[in-house]
């Protein structure tokens, strides 16, 4: 897969966190993927349509979910993961997506993103792709996240 | 409320598709109706979203026995885990050419320019699905193998009654 599509997607993602106050974000290695097992419990995925086509996957520990959605809302501690911080997620999974959608415009790539879906359970195992994925650990002060970035 | 229209063509698609691809026969156990709630997953899952005039998504979810039978019946080969990797990538296909199906029919009729993404497909222990802030119907489906819903969302209120 193009590291020219994936990029934008990382950049996006730290951005849009030290947007929030989390800065000191590290990224891991990129490892290609046949079978998405992910240990994290929450995982929002957005679709992409346009010049290309994929998904995206960012997963968290609720714990991570719940840290991230506290530096969004300053003075809002987030105790307990509810409603309101998967609403939060998808906000920033949706926030993320859109930034990188106008990083790979700048690049002559356009694409549409879908809304959203967001997928809670203990060791999910999913297939965003028939093929292959990339995976990225991106190691955050809130926690892991995990991206999983298919595109055909 | 979704204009009927469009989310009765998922449910024909889904009849349709299930009894050509798969010889299985899926009944609606009453109508679609408003599912703003998180959704408890019958097993194994897969969401298909779709972008044009308006953004939408269809999520086909299933008891995973009913998962083991579509991918047995379409391969013409045993499995005995829904989580096995041919079981998941032909629940994925199904969903893809469920909503590939429908949204042609739609597209010719409301002129959308609906446009697919790949589907996802997913299993895990009791998983939960959600989608914030979008308006969202459920059928419960049953079949001799299992039950099936579907589930059609729709980005504001662009084709409402």
């Amino acid at each position: 897969m193009n590291t020219t599509y994936i990029n934008p997607f990382l950049e996006a993602l730290i951005k849009v966190l030290e947007q929030f106050g989390i800065t000191g974000v590290e990224i891991g290695n990129m490892e290609k993927k046949e079978r998405t097992q992910v240990t994290l419990d929450v995982t929002a995925i957005v679709g992409l349509v346009g010049d290309i086509k994929g998904n995206v996957a960012y997963s968290f520990s609720q714990e991570t979910a719940k840290k991230l959605i506290s530096a969004m809302a300053p003075g809002m501690p987030v105790d307990e993961f509810n409603m309101m911080v998967l609403s939060a997620i998808g906000e920033l999974s949706n926030m993320t997506t859109g930034k990188a959608s106008i990083l790979l415009s700048d690049i002559g790539v356009n694409i549409d993103i879908s809304p959203p879906s967001i997928i809670v359970a203990e060791e999910i195992y999913f297939i965003i792709s028939p093929v292959q994925s990339i995976a990225i650990n991106i190691n955050t002060p809130a926690g892991r996240i995990e991206v999983n970035i298919e595109i055909e | 409320m979704i204009n009927q229209q469009l989310t009765q063509s998922y449910f024909e698609s889904a009849q349709i598709v299930l009894r050509d691809m798969a010889s299985i026969q899926i009944e609606a156990g009453g109508y679609f109706y408003p599912d703003h709630n998180d959704i408890l997953s019958y097993g194994v899952a897969s969401i298909i979203t779709f972008m044009g005039k308006i953004k939408g998504r269809l999520l086909i979810d299933m008891d995973p026995e009913l998962a083991i039978q579509i991918a047995r019946n379409i391969n013409d080969e045993e499995f005995s885990n829904a989580k096995e990797f041919m079981v998941l990538t032909t629940i994925s296909e199904v969903n893809n050419v469920i909503a590939g199906k429908a949204n042609t029919g739609l597209n010719n009729i409301f002129s959308l320019g609906l446009r697919l993404a790949p589907p996802i497909v997913f299993t895990g222990k009791k998983p939960i699905v959600c989608i914030p802030k979008i308006n969202s119907e459920s059928i419960d489906c049953y079949s001799k193998h299992g039950r099936f819903r579907i589930n059609v969302a729709f980005e504001g209120g662009a084709i409402t009654k």
